[in-house]
């Protein structure tokens, strides 16, 4: 046995034991930590190869899948309070004030209230570069204006999904594209561009086209006597100093960075959260509202604790490599047409994990074969978040169900709504990909 | 029955998350605190600590030791470090093989054995990385921590949610504030590793430093391999050690490259820009750092072998060749320790009131053929003098 | 000590103190849990909590 089939045997069997899990109604979050226990198990038994293998103690085996739980840590962090931020402004009101705020004011500008609502979705993921982020700050809010403009729940998830998506995949910061230029030694230069382009095309084909046919044709009022009641006490400049606190300790960091302290994401959304404390009319909760939102999350993030945990295990044993080899070896033409399939299946398994995985491998080659690898990697870290809503970890499409407490099929009512747009966004960024020299001499990159 | 049930799947749950962290508590705290010997060589003039160059980085844990070698004969100064990268062993295992051996007979060589120690103390994460590796001598086995491309979290948390490098102001991926190969020059009031390569910039202005070597490794998938970067205060004598190493001593060719000037934070650009040495940066092929290797282990860390690796050199997508016989770290050590020594001779035909005369320090072909073994000594029977801790 | 990194010292110790805050809010919830599948996946997520605040990793 070699160690490509001791590697092949380590994925076989953690495709069965996840399969079995899920058979038994067992959680994702089991499920796969069940796979990673089965595959170190695999590992042991399976022989490896001819050349010679240092000895795996138990207690470095434990070691780890213990280590494996902090590969996403800081993401979850930020998530948490990210989400507690915005628990709070919910729990105090203010959500409930600046949707009907936003209709009150917009309804009847229908196309300048889809592009506002775009816009403050792009925001959140475009300066933290993640999509959950976005969700979670304003997925809720922008899903309830929708709710109040007539489209449909399904089309709403959808569209707050997209939006998600293409926020984190929008400049300045693409954690993909950081991660994997980072892995490859390219300065996080000359992205700027055809992130935005792309990212850009793809928030607008999915707000026109998931809002299509819906009219804002009823009367002001009658649609903000369907809405909930905002607590009594709430004003403009009260619900927006939080927001304002959250984007000057952001800027700030960019305008005098010299000057600067590096506070990180979980405290600036704490801070933030401390201000909505501050402009709060009524009395919050504030512990409740951490469990509540640690309830919440609790799938979100045991899924990106446990695929952490299986990424190291699949590391350890040699089957991360063996996917990412069969990535590279293929034929060109042909990763060129399966690209925008693998890319967002992979983001769906191992989420930010992928970038390094196969970004770092896939640049290198497309740099050997002359390609621009600028732009290359610009098409592939705009189609990885698309691949946010697939199993087994979903982590975008989970929070956006929950934050707008979707009661429809997951596959059947949202993923299949979205699916053209995601299928536009593919489409393009493979086209991009292909002309990827002709729009680096455009773009100048 | 059902609450029963609950509170005993509860009460199991627990019971294992508490054994395993215990496990591997004990096994990050030994990580986190193991020390490094080192004997030093019997030539050694001075050893002195970074932060006697500048007290930023004092009573941190990159308050490394700087190993002085001073013949007090008027000539160079060179810099050598390995360890900015505690995932490229080679760099640290030749930096020791000058501490534990090196006489300098004219001008002065400076060593620093782990550039960030903060980065050895904690292994990467998703990389199922070994804690320890191990080289056998005759007298034992030695051991030095494995770690991370970044500085340990312990030392430096929060990441800022994105880099930007000082004083460039050029964007980088918010964890390359911990790798000290993305923050030269240093910031004297920034994080950690800003404060480390501020301090040894300082050092290097104090010590008059005319040249400096980082060693490194890096992937096959890399282009930037078996090649010596270099500022353009040094490309005469970095082009000229290159064409006399491939054509006398390496198997494998090693390369020139010269330090991008748009790319800031690495060491053979900023040093060179802020300072008045000349930097160069040494590049070895170490297949343990590609993303499409095989089983990771100790083992593949130092024999270099890997068939997926070797199965995509097949499929031309390496920069470096590879067989059956991998990189062994023996080859990969007397690559950087060979680079060294030879930049230091061509440097005195370029720059003879520059010259750096040393004796002590083993060719290549005798560390390829003996293997380092003996190069490193043993610290239980060496005089307690000469024993220091990286 | 300069200011800045004083004040960076003290986002670090207001980061532990966040995540222990956190910690515990998943503590309480893995008390309250009914349900059985619930109660290992809040124990996995303790862990990074624990550790980190532990200073082992």
């Amino acid at each position: 046995m070699t160690m490509f089939t001791h590697s092949l045997g380590v994925i076989i069997v953690v495709a069965v034991i996840f399969a079995c899990a899920k058979k038994l109604h067992i959680c994702t979050e089991l499920a796969l930590l069940s796979a990673a226990v089965g595959a170190v198990i695999a590992h042991l038994i399976l022989p490896m190869g001819a050349d010679a293998r240092s000895a795996l103690p138990f207690t470095e085996i434990v070691r780890h899948l213990v280590e494996g739980t902090f590969n996403y840590f800081d993401v979850c962090l930020t998530f948490l309070s990210a989400t507690f931020f915005m628990t709070l402004l919910k729990e105090s009101g203010g959500v409930n004030y600046l949707v009907r705020q936003i209709v009150a004011r917009f309804y009847k500008k229908r196309i300048f209230c889809l592009l506002l609502l775009m816009v403050v979705m792009l925001i959140p993921g475009a300066v933290t570069g993640s999509g959950a982020t976005t969700v979670l700050t304003v997925g809720g809010l922008v899903g309830a204006v929708l709710a109040a403009m007539g489209v449909e729940e399904d089309r709403r998830v959808a569209l707050v999904y997209i939006l998600a998506a293409m926020s984190a995949a929008m400049p300045p910061i693409n954690l993909w594209t950081m991660m994997a230029a980072a892995g490859a030694n390219m300065p996080y230069v000359g992205f700027t561009a055809p992130l935005a382009i792309l990212s850009l095309a793809g928030a607008l084909f999915a707000t026109f086209f998931l809002t299509r046919g819906t009219k804002s044709d009823g009367e002001v009022d009658e649609i903000l006597a369907t809405l909930p009641e905002a607590q009594d006490g709430w004003s403009l400049p009260r619900t927006f100093i939080p927001f304002i606190v959250m984007i000057a300790l952001i800027l700030g960091a960019r305008i005098i960075p010299a000057y600067w302290p590096v506070i990180g994401l979980p405290m600036i959304f704490m801070i933030s959260a401390a201000f909505v404390l501050l402009c709060s009319p009524v009395k919050i909760p504030i512990f409740q509202t951490a469990v509540t939102t640690v309830r919440n999350l609790k799938e979100l993030i045991g899924i990106m604790i446990v695929v952490g945990v299986l990424n190291q295990i699949l590391t350890l044993t040699g089957a991360r490599g063996l996917i990412s080899l069969a990535v590279v070896i293929l034929p060109i033409s042909l990763l060129f047409a399966t690209l925008w399939i693998i890319l967002p299946v992979s983001e769906g398994i191992l989420q930010y994990a992928v970038a390094p995985l196969l970004g770092v491998p896939l640049i290198m080659l497309f740099n050997m074969l002359g390609y621009n690898a600028v732009i290359a990697l610009a098409t592939w870290s705009v189609m990885w978040p698309v691949g946010d809503c697939l199993p087994p970890t979903a982590v975008v499409g989970r929070a956006a169900v929950m934050e707008l407490d979707y009661k429809g099929n997951y596959y059947k009512g949202f993923v299949k709504t979205a699916l053209i747009p995601m299928l536009f966004i593919l489409a393009l960024c493979t086209l991009a990909m292909v002309f990827n020299n002709q729009l680096g001499n455009f773009l100048g990159v | 029955m059902d609450k029963k049930k609950l509170n005993a799947v509860k009460a199991i749950s627990l019971a294992v998350v508490v054994f395993a962290m215990s496990v591997a508590g004990c096994l990050f705290y030994e990580h986190r605190n193991y020390k490094e010997p080192v004997v030093v060589s019997e030539y050694i003039t001075e050893v002195k600590k970074l932060s006697d160059y500048s007290d930023v980085i004092k009573g941190t844990v990159n308050d490394c030791n700087v190993y002085i070698f001073d013949s007090g004969i008027e000539g160079g100064c060179m810099l050598i470090w390995g360890g900015t990268h505690a995932e490229e062993p080679a760099g640290v295992m030749a930096a020791n093989i000058f501490t534990e051996n090196l006489k300098v007979t004219q001008g002065k060589v400076i060593i620093i054995d782990r550039e960030n120690t903060s980065a050895s103390t904690n292994t990467r994460v998703g990389e199922a990385y070994p804690r320890f590796f191990t080289y056998e001598t005759d007298w034992g086995t030695k051991v030095w921590r494995y770690g991370d491309r970044h500085a340990n979290q312990l030392d430096s948390w929060p990441d800022p949610e994105v880099y930007i490098h000082y004083p460039s102001g050029q964007t980088l991926a918010n964890v390359d504030i911990r790798n000290t190969n993305r923050n030269w020059p240093g910031k004297a009031d920034g994080l950690l590793t800003e404060r480390t390569n501020y301090a040894i910039m300082q050092l290097i202005d104090a010590e008059g430093v005319d040249m400096t070597l980082d060693f490194h490794e890096a992937e096959l998938e890399y282009t930037v391999e078996n090649t010596i970067v270099v500022h353009e205060k040094g490309n005469e004598v970095a082009a000229m050690t290159s064409m006399l190493l491939t054509s006398q001593t390496f198997d494998v060719a090693i390369g020139m490259e010269f330090s991008p000037v748009a790319l800031h934070g690495l060491s053979h650009r900023e040093i060179g820009d802020y300072s008045d040495a000349a930097s160069y940066l040494v590049e070895v092929a170490e297949p343990m750092l590609d993303r499409i290797r095989g089983i990771t282990d100790e083992e593949l860390l130092m024999s270099g072998k890997d068939i997926f690796v070797i199965k995509a050199g097949e499929h031309g997508l390496l920069y470096a060749p590879i067989d059956e016989e991998g990189w062994p770290i023996e080859k990969r050590v007397a690559r950087h320790v060979a680079t060294a020594t030879t930049l230091m001779e061509v440097n005195n035909t370029v720059h003879p009131d520059q010259t750096i005369l040393i004796e002590n320090i083993p060719t290549y072909d005798e560390m390829m053929e003996e293997g380092l073994g003996s190069y490193f000594h043993n610290p239980d029977t060496a005089p307690a003098e000469r024993v220091y801790y990286d | 000590m300069s200011i800045l990194v004083c004040i960076n010292l003290i986002f670090t110790i207001c980061t532990y103190a966040v995540t222990l805050f956190f910690l515990i809010a998943i503590i309480r919830a893995f008390i309250d849990t009914k349900n059985i599948q619930e109660a290992p996946v809040y124990c996995m997520i303790m862990i990074p909590f624990i550790l980190r605040l532990l200073r082992l990793k």
